[in-house]
This record gives structure tokens, C-alpha cells and sequence, in this order.
């Protein structure tokens, strides 16, 4: 069925070809004759001219056995030549001529009686003298003999071409019902719900094999979007569980009757702390749910990272004291320009120091750092701290709870935040040995609108 | 503190407890839901601040706040929006918004907030001398004394100070300060002002009978002479 279906445009495409093609033929064939109509009608004048001054100048009588001897010359060229007296008898020349209805004078297209098929005649006559005319003759059948050859031929031609076209056709199409078949199953497949469907191809290939791993690139971005957006709604659900459970509890220690003031105090403290980490946690999701669709886009600017680089040091300084470590900012003096959206910034460069702050451990020396890169520039967050496991090194999933490194105190969601606005920024977030600790790496790409956004439309809003 | 208040907002429970609080206040409160109705009232009868939720039936409230700045009344506005949206803020305060609170919030920063944009109206000129009693400081020296002792601040501890001062006798919350002097939207683990606050406070009250820099109990913090 599909097969048949296939074939059903290429044979369409194939008619009309060659209707198109036979319309021509004819139309050349027509033109064809009416030329050479034109050419021998020329040379029937030219030769009556020719005889009439002869006769004019040598005398009718030698004219008649000039067109004796042209008759027992034969005709090559389908032309007759013949003289009658005025009751049409013959006088001279081909003998052919006597049995045709010539005219008096002038053009006529006549038959020659008893023939089968008919066989037609274009007749010239020009009056000599008072009793005698000169005729020439044409044989039309020879004629159009000539030009059904060429037809014939012309058709014989037409025929082996569109042979040819269709074979070669057939051989086109079932190459392409090949290489596009494995696409259609793959996307067969996906449609079933299998998502890890993938075309193939090779990667020096034909222009197959380039559409094949195009839609391979796409679909495993989709498939990580999908499994991303699973692992997203049970990462969320973990992380709002424990704060709720707590919230509940602090709030049924505060509705309890035998509480006192202080203790129901001291509950709806509790209940309003966990609330907080339940929009914090909330209003992470959304703002990377924001900068992974690239509506946060339209907020970008070119502002001073190096400055942003100072203030955060200098707003998380006190913190990184508090918790027995040096927080030590290096910038160049020197504006450090990139296209950015600075709140997100702000915030991934707070979060980066925060997680240091935290995982480092007392005694260590964190450092931020703002490096030019070769596409634009690089904000580090290094520490001399613990570090992390080997396998969790390397660039971190953009996505939060795809594999997000550290789940506890909600540093997975930071990092995932960190990741998003450096994807937004045309970069990645990496995770580095410092031996000893880590180095986090935010890229910043310097150009503007660094990376299309994958979806217009905003999911949250 | 006293004031005419509009309260635009269309969702009743938080409609009612927004102004019975302000009430509580003893400010003067008018509620509609609707945003056609809020125009016409902030145009045809003045206010000292308006409330504006951003989704309203009817007319939503950026576009009530965009038409209000055509009509050259500048009346101060607090925008109010869902949760979480760091370039929604943007765009209130591109509208013509003089502040912008994300839902939910608590009360206290809504009153911090408002307190702050109500008083904003009045002082152009600029200043070049703060004080709080014997607390004193010199913005062009940059230098700051207490009871004549000379206080070696740091810059951050300087900046601090001297929003506080700016905002003497009112409350201002952390994520006030956060937003105000580092541009900084939400601090999830909440501790990063109080590691400021601690160290000033060091500077400013150690050593001194009468404590000027109050901590409000679940809103923020307030300089003040009276406790």
C-alpha cells in the first residue's frame, strides 16, 4: 500500500512529462511542414520562372524537349515537369502530369485518380502562349513521406527516453524510500514512546546521513528534556517534602491545647522558616525554568563583571569570616564587559560562593576570580576546601535534579541555577579539581544573543 | 504614621487582610479589585500611596500604573506580583512603580516597603550630613563619630550605615538591603545581612550605654534612639 502510494506522484510527473513532450512533437511536425511547404513552393516559382524565360528566349518548342529529356531523367526530387495544350492532352514532359486536374493558372492541390492510398499532387501551371501551359508538379506524398520519417523516428526516440526516465526514476525512488525509511522508523518509534529511537548516519555522508543525525541531535535533546522534566518533578517533590512535613508539624506543636505562649511561639517561628525555604526553593525553579526557555533573554545587557565580581565578595565576605575561611576577590582594574542578565548573574555568582562557604570547611581560602577567555570571559569560584568525588567533576548538567552533584542543603539547586545563566550566556558551568578543592567555572560568552533560544514560548507564564 | 492608601487587589482574603493591617496602622484605606475602578480613583481623589496587584480584572495593573504616569500623577505606587520573577520586577518599576513585592509576601515587608516609598516623596535635596543622637555622619568626609569618637568603618559597613540612617525611625528588612545595596534578588539561606548587621553593630553600639541599631523581631532592622 505505501509502496503504491509512492509510486503514485512519480507516475503522474511521468505522464505529464511526456504528454508535454508528444504536444511539442506535433507542434514541431506542424511547424515542420508549413516550412517546408513554404521552401517548395519556392522552388516550384523559381523553376516556372525558369522555363518561361527559356521559352521566352530559345522558343516553346525547345522548352518541350527540354522537358522531355528533364522526364527521362527521372525525379529525385519529386518535382514533375509537363506542357499541355489548353484541353489538357500532353504536349511535353512527364507523363504523370496529363492524368491530373490541373488548374489554368495558378495553385491547385489535386488527387491523382486510381491511386490507393491516395497519392496528391500540389500543381503549378503557368500559360505559355494561347494554347499551351507549362505545369510543375509536386508529389505531396513523397513529401510527407520524408516528414513521417522524421516523426517516426522522432517518436522511436521519444519512447526509449521516457523508458529510460522511468527506469531511471524507479531506481531514484526506491533509493530514497531506502534512505528515508530509516528515519520513518525511528520516528516511528518515538511516536510509541521509546524515546532513545535514533536514524543513524555517517557523519562524511551524503546529505541523508546529515538530515539522519540532525534529527539524532534533536531527538536526543528532546529525550533529555523529557527525562529532565521526570527528574525535575521528583526532585521537586523531594525537595518540598521535608520543609512541608516540618511546617506541618511546627504548625500542629502551635495549634496543640496544652502549649504555652512560648513554645507556640517558637513553633510558628519554626513553620514561618521552612515557608521561606518553600518559596526559595519555588522561586529557584522558576528563575531557571526562566533562563533555560530564553525569555530572560530580553533582559540582557553589557555591564561590568568585574564590578559584580567585588560586590558579591564584598556582600559574602562576612559570611565566608563567619565560617573561618578568606574570601579573596581578583579583577582587573580594567571595566570587564560581557552581555549579561545581571540579576541572574548575581545571583549564580552568590550561589557559587554560598556552596563554598558551606561544602569548603573552616580554614580555607576561597578565591573569586573574573578571567578573560578567548570568546569572553570567565568568573571562577575556587576553594581549598574537601572538594568533591572525581566523578562528580566536569560540566554540570544544566538541568536541575538531571544528576545534579549535591542534594543536600539545596546546593543542587544553586548549581543547577549557575548552570542555567551560564547556558543563557552562551557558556557552560564546569566543575574543576583546584588541588586541593574545587573550582567551579562559569563561561560567560562575550557575544550578544550567544545562544537561540530553544523555546519561545514561556512555560510559567 | 497616617496616609491615604488605595489597595488595588482582586483576591478578597488578601484584599481584606491587607487592609485591616493598614488600618492597624492607622492608615486610611480604600479597596477596589478592579483596575478601571482603580484609575478613576487614583485619578479623581488624591492618595498618599497605592497598593497594585498586577493581575486585575478589567485593566491589569501596569497598564492602570503606565496611565496614571501619562496623566503626570505620581502618586507612589508598590507593586505587587506572583512569586519569583526577577525581570517582572523590572518591568513594574520600568512601568512608573516606585517598588515591587513578589506574592507571597509577609506583612512586615509590605508595611517596611511602603513606609519607605510614602516617605521617599518628600525629601529632593541632597544631603550631606546623616545623624541618629550622637551618632553623626559626614558623606562628603565619609567619616562617622559617635559621641565624638572617630568609627573606623569598612565601605561595606559605611554603605550599610548609611541606608539605615537614610532611613531612620522606619523599619528596613533584609531583602530590602539585599535588593538596595548589592542588587541582590533572594537570599535562600537568609544569613548574609545578619553577618553585616553583627559587624557594624560591633562598631556602632559596643562600648556605648544606649544601643542604636534595633533588630524588629520577623521583618528586619531599624536605627533608632528609641528602642
Amino acid at each position: 500500500m505505501a509502496v503504491l502510494a509512492g509510486w503514485r506522484w512519480p507516475a503522474m510527473i511521468f505522464a505529464a512529462a511526456l504528454l508535454s513532450l508528444a504536444t511539442g512533437l506535433v507542434i514541431v511536425d506542424r511547424g515542420g511542414e508549413a516550412a517546408i511547404a513554404k521552401q517548395q513552393a519556392n522552388i516550384a516559382t523559381a523553376a516556372k520562372d525558369y522555363f518561361v524565360a527559356f521559352a521566352r528566349e530559345e522558343g516553346v518548342a525547345r522548352l518541350a524537349r527540354v522537358l522531355d529529356r528533364r522526364a527521362q531523367l527521372g525525379s529525385p526530387d519529386g518535382f514533375r515537369y509537363a506542357m499541355v495544350d489548353r484541353s489538357g492532352r500532353m504536349l511535353a514532359g512527364a507523363d504523370v502530369v496529363s492524368s491530373l486536374d490541373a488548374p489554368d493558372a495558378g495553385w491547385r492541390t489535386v488527387v491523382e485518380p486510381d491511386t490507393r492510398p491516395q497519392r496528391l499532387w500540389r500543381v503549378l501551371a503557368q500559360p505559355l502562349d494561347s494554347t499551351r501551359t507549362l505545369i510543375v508538379a509536386e508529389d505531396l506524398t513523397a513529401r510527407d513521406g520524408l516528414r513521417h520519417a522524421v516523426l517516426r523516428g522522432s517518436i522511436v526516440a521519444l519512447i526509449i527516453t521516457a523508458l529510460g526516465a522511468a527506469a531511471g526514476a524507479a531506481a531514484l525512488n526506491s533509493l530514497l524510500m531506502g534512505r528515508t525509511r530509516a528515519i520513518a522508523e525511528a520516528a516511528e518509534r518515538i511516536a510509541a514512546g521509546d524515546l532513545t529511537a535514533r536514524v543513524g548516519g555517517r557523519s562524511d555522508g551524503d546529505a541523508f546521513d546529515k538530515l539522519g543525525l540532525a534529527v539524532d541531535h534533536m531527538l536526543a535533546r528532546i529525550e533529555e528534556l523529557m527525562t529532565g522534566m521526570r527528574a525535575v518533578t521528583v526532585a521537586v517533590a523531594h525537595d518540598l517534602r521535608s520543609p512541608l512535613t516540618r511546617l506541618n508539624a511546627a504548625l500542629q506543636r502551635a495549634a496543640a491545647p496544652e502549649a504555652d505562649e512560648a513554645t507556640r511561639l517558637a513553633a510558628l517561628d519554626r513553620a514561618q522558616g521552612q515557608l521561606e525555604v518553600v518559596l526559595a526553593t519555588l522561586n529557584a525553579l522558576l528563575e531557571i525554568a526562566r533562563a533555560e526557555s530564553g525569555v530572560a533573554r530580553k533582559m540582557m545587557r553589557r555591564i561590568d563583571v568585574g564590578r559584580l565580581a567585588l560586590e558579591m565578595g564584598e556582600l559574602f565576605g562576612p559570611a565566608a569570616e563567619d565560617a573561618g575561611q578568606t574570601l579573596e576577590v581578583r579583577v582587573d582594574p580594567a571595566p570587564m564587559l560581557a552581555w549579561s542578565h545581571e540579576t541572574l548573574l548575581r545571583q549564580a555568582v552568590g550561589n557559587l560562593l554560598h556552596n563554598a562557604i558551606i561544602h569548603a570547611g573552616p580554614g580555607c581560602a576561597i578565591r573569586l576570580k573574573v578571567m578573560r577567555s578567548d570568546d569572553g570571559l570567565r568568573v571562577v569560584v575556587a576553594d581549598t576546601g574537601r572538594g568533591v568525588a572525581a566523578e562528580r567533576l566536569g560540566c554540570v548538567p544544566e538541568r536541575y535534579g538531571h544528576g545534579a552533584p549535591d542534594r543536600e542543603a539545596g546546593s543542587g539547586l544553586g548549581l543547577a541555577l549557575a548552570a542555567a545563566c551560564a547556558k543563557l550566556h552562551g557558556g557552560r558551568l564546569v566543575l574543576a579539581d583546584n588541588a586541593p578543592g574545587l573550582k567551579a567555572v562559569l563561561e560567560l560568552s562575550g557575544r550578544e544573543g550567544a545562544e537561540p533560544p530553544l523555546a519561545r514560548q514561556d512555560a510559567y507564564a | 504614621m497616617g496616609g491615604r492608601i488605595l489597595v488595588v487587589e482582586d483576591d478578597a482574603d488578601t484584599a481584606d487582610t491587607l487592609v485591616q493591617a493598614l488600618r492597624q496602622e492607622a492608615y486610611t484605606v480604600e479597596h477596589t479589585g478592579d483596575g478601571r475602578d482603580a484609575l478613576y480613583l487614583a485619578s479623581s481623589s488624591s492618595f498618599d500611596g497605592i497598593v497594585m496587584d498586577r493581575m486585575l480584572p478589567g485593566m491589569d495593573g501596569l497598564s492602570v500604573l503606565r496611565a496614571l504616569r501619562a496623566a503626570r500623577i505620581e502618586t507612589p505606587v508598590l507593586v505587587l506580583s506572583a512569586l519569583g520573577e526577577l525581570d517582572e520586577r523590572v518591568a513594574g518599576l520600568r512601568a512608573g512603580g516606585d517598588d515591587y513585592l513578589a506574592k507571597p509576601f509577609a506583612y512586615s515587608e509590605l508595611s517596611a516597603r511602603l513606609a519607605n516609598i510614602l516617605r521617599r516623596g518628600g525629601s529632593g535635596e541632597a544631603e550631606t550630613k546623616l545623624a541618629c543622637g550622637d551618632l553623626e555622619m559626614d558623606l562628603l568626609a565619609r567619616r562617622v563619630t559617635r559621641a565624638g569618637r572617630r568609627l573606623e568603618l569598612l565601605p561595606r559597613e559605611f554603605k550599610l550605615l548609611e541606608h539605615l540612617l537614610r532611613h531612620k525611625d522606619r523599619v528596613v528588612t533584609r531583602t530590602m538591603l539585599l535588593e538596595e545595596l548589592w542588587d541582590y534578588r533572594f537570599d535562600p539561606h537568609t544569613g548574609l545581612i545578619d553577618t553585616h548587621m553583627s559587624r557594624l553593630r560591633k562598631k556602632v553600639d559596643d562600648g556605648f550605654e544606649r544601643a542604636l541599631l534595633h533588630t524588629v523581631r520577623g521583618s528586619g532592622y531599624r536605627i533608632s534612639e528609641r528602642p
